[in-house]
């Protein structure tokens, strides 16, 4: 798997704004790579020195629609990055 | 908040607003939670998604705009406490930058008229002598007025009114069968047929008579078109027209007069009044005129020319209105919209707008003011005026708003009897002026408020007099 094909989107919600202050940044990655892969890929495209690295997968969502029919969403990977005292990400997470 | 003004020509003025960096972010950061608590920002819950997620989920730009409309007529407000100008009409946004923040608003402001030495501004008053051949063609229309149409018993001439029974035929075809039909004999007369006339000239009283005419191709009888038709006239009466001569009995006859000096006594002076009623409103703008052409300065912002174009056009739908006529089927009868006539008369009404500031400067210079009695005077005059609306007229002239209007058309008559005086050369002495600082102050905004009452209330009960005013 290439670097650039781990991290898939970052994951803007009420609950990563308040991680961040903790130095910790979540992304959606994809759903085989490991942590190894995760780090240097953050390492490398954003510049920043990578502490540790967890990760969760995210069960699917059910949803039904009408009475019978159910629709589900894949499932998910999600990486919370915690970086090193001091680092940052720009990109994405603040003000544009 | 800082605000500058920068003056341009035609009485603009170029309003910048200017803020602070922490002031306009403050202003987006509201704007922002605004939006943050009317539209679902994915990942947050409503109202909680902070001021860079709102951002990041509509863009820099949007949020900006949103704040200029939520900010933007606020600012404008606080602005035009600050500066020295009263805005004539709604300001018109020009640019905004926003780093830094600088917002430029033109506004109008009311019209500057500089009157200049408008005292010593003489025009001869000549109103139009009445000729004793002014009376006598009026005698002699009035003669015409009263002719009367005499049967005599001679054969018809050209000029003549005859009452005769017409049959036209062409074969078969009946193209045409009156009885007792009244005709004016006309040379070249094409009704009811081309040389129908001529051939009735000649014919005594009674006598019928057969003849051939040539039915013209145009003719809208089809059947009868490009044919020759058989006519046959039976004329019952010819008739001469008989015009009084002018003299004491003509002078009987058209009214209570005793003689023919009498009535001539009586047209001459009609015919003065009018002379001198026509020949005072002519005499007012051309005083005006020659005020215009020694005012140092006159300005005025194109939104007042469009007022007073949009003041007669409303007057005009309102009189069209009285008798009737809705506004839409006016136009389309002029076959021109609204927008495109006020275009038309835009000149008409600039030329008007122009005598109107005079007429207002003059006003304030010379300190013209009504008295309170006068005008309770022209109050009670006006409802008496309105005879079975009586009640209703005077409910509405007792607000402020309807003193004021009158006040505003009699201090505009008082300036337009000022003008024809000093143009006389016999208006009064100036009296003292009390302070002109205060006078500069107070006035300034009349023409301004004046336009909206008097379109509203003041018209349709003297409508000869702003008119008078403006045209």
């Amino acid at each position: 798997m290439n670097l650039y094909q781990v991290l898939k989107r970052p994951v803007l919600t009420e609950k990563t704004d308040f991680q961040r202050d903790d130095n910790k940044y979540v992304f959606e990655v994809d759903r085989k790579a490991n942590k190894l892969q995760i780090k240097e890929a953050i390492e490398v495209i954003f510049d920043v020195r990578v502490e540790s690295v967890n990760t969760m997968i995210m069960k699917p969502k059910r949803r039904r629609m009408g009475r019978k029919l159910i629709v589900t969403r894949p499932a998910w990977k999600r990486a919370v990055v915690t970086l090193a005292p001091g680092e940052r990400i720009q990109e994405f997470f603040e003000g544009v | 908040m800082k605000v500058t003004t920068e003056r341009l020509d035609n009485c603009q003025v170029n309003v910048i607003i200017e803020l602070d960096a922490s002031e306009i972010d403050k202003k987006l950061r509201q704007t922002a939670r605004k939006l943050a608590r009317d539209f679902n920002i994915p990942g947050y819950r409503p109202g909680r998604a902070p001021y860079h997620a709102v951002v990041r989920t509509f863009g820099r730009e949007a949020v900006q705009q949103q704040a200029l409309d939520d900010f933007g007529n606020e600012l404008y407000d606080q602005a035009l406490e600050e500066i020295d100008y009263e805005p004539y009409d709604m300001g018109d946004l020009q640019e905004v930058e926003w780093e830094p923040f600088r917002m430029t608003v033109q506004i109008p402001i009311p019209p500057e008229v500089e009157l200049g030495d408008y005292r010593s501004v003489r025009v001869p008053f000549e109103p139009e002598e009445i000729t004793d051949e002014a009376i006598e063609e009026y005698l002699e229309d009035m003669r015409e007025e009263h002719a009367q149409w005499v049967p005599v018993e001679r054969p018809a001439q050209m000029g003549d009114e005859v009452v005769l029974d017409i049959k036209g035929t062409t074969g078969d075809h009946v193209m045409m069968d009156n009885e007792n039909s009244e005709l004016i004999l006309e040379e070249g007369a094409t009704y009811p047929m081309p040389g129908l006339h001529e051939q009735v000239v000649g014919m005594p009283p009674g006598q019928e008579k057969v003849f051939e005419l040539e039915v013209p191709e145009s003719d809208s009888d089809e059947a009868a078109a490009g044919k020759t038709a058989t006519v046959t006239v039976h004329l019952h009466t010819v008739r001469e027209r008989d015009v009084p001569p002018v003299d004491d009995e003509l002078a009987m006859m058209v009214g209570d007069y005793e003689s023919l000096d009498d009535l001539k006594a009586s047209v001459r002076e009609r015919l003065e009044t009018e002379a001198l009623e026509q020949a005072e409103s002519e005499y007012l703008n051309a005083v005006l005129e020659a005020m215009l052409e020694a005012a140092e300065r006159i300005e005025y912002p194109p939104q007042a020319v469009d007022r007073e174009a949009d003041l007669s056009v409303s007057q005009m739908e309102r009189s069209m209105a009285a008798q009737g006529l809705p506004p839409e089927t006016l136009w389309r009868m002029m076959g021109k919209s609204r927008e495109s006539y006020m275009q038309d008369i835009r000149s008409s009404a600039e030329q008007r707008l122009r005598r109107r500031l005079i007429l207002d400067e003059v006003a304030r210079q010379e300190g013209l003011e009504p008295e309170p009695e006068e005008v309770d005077a022209e109050i009670e005059l006006m409802v008496e005026m309105a005879g079975p609306e009586a009640s209703q007229m005077r409910e509405m002239l007792e607000t402020p708003q309807g003193r004021a209007s009158i006040t505003q058309d009699l201090v505009i008559s008082m300036a337009q009897e000022r003008v024809k005086e000093i143009g006389r050369g016999e208006a009064p002495p100036l009296e003292e002026k009390p302070a002109p600082d205060a006078a500069v102050e107070a006035e300034p905004e009349e023409p301004a408020e004046d336009a909206a009452p008097e379109a509203d209330s003041g018209e349709g009960q003297e409508p000869e007099q702003s008119e008078a005013g403006a045209s």
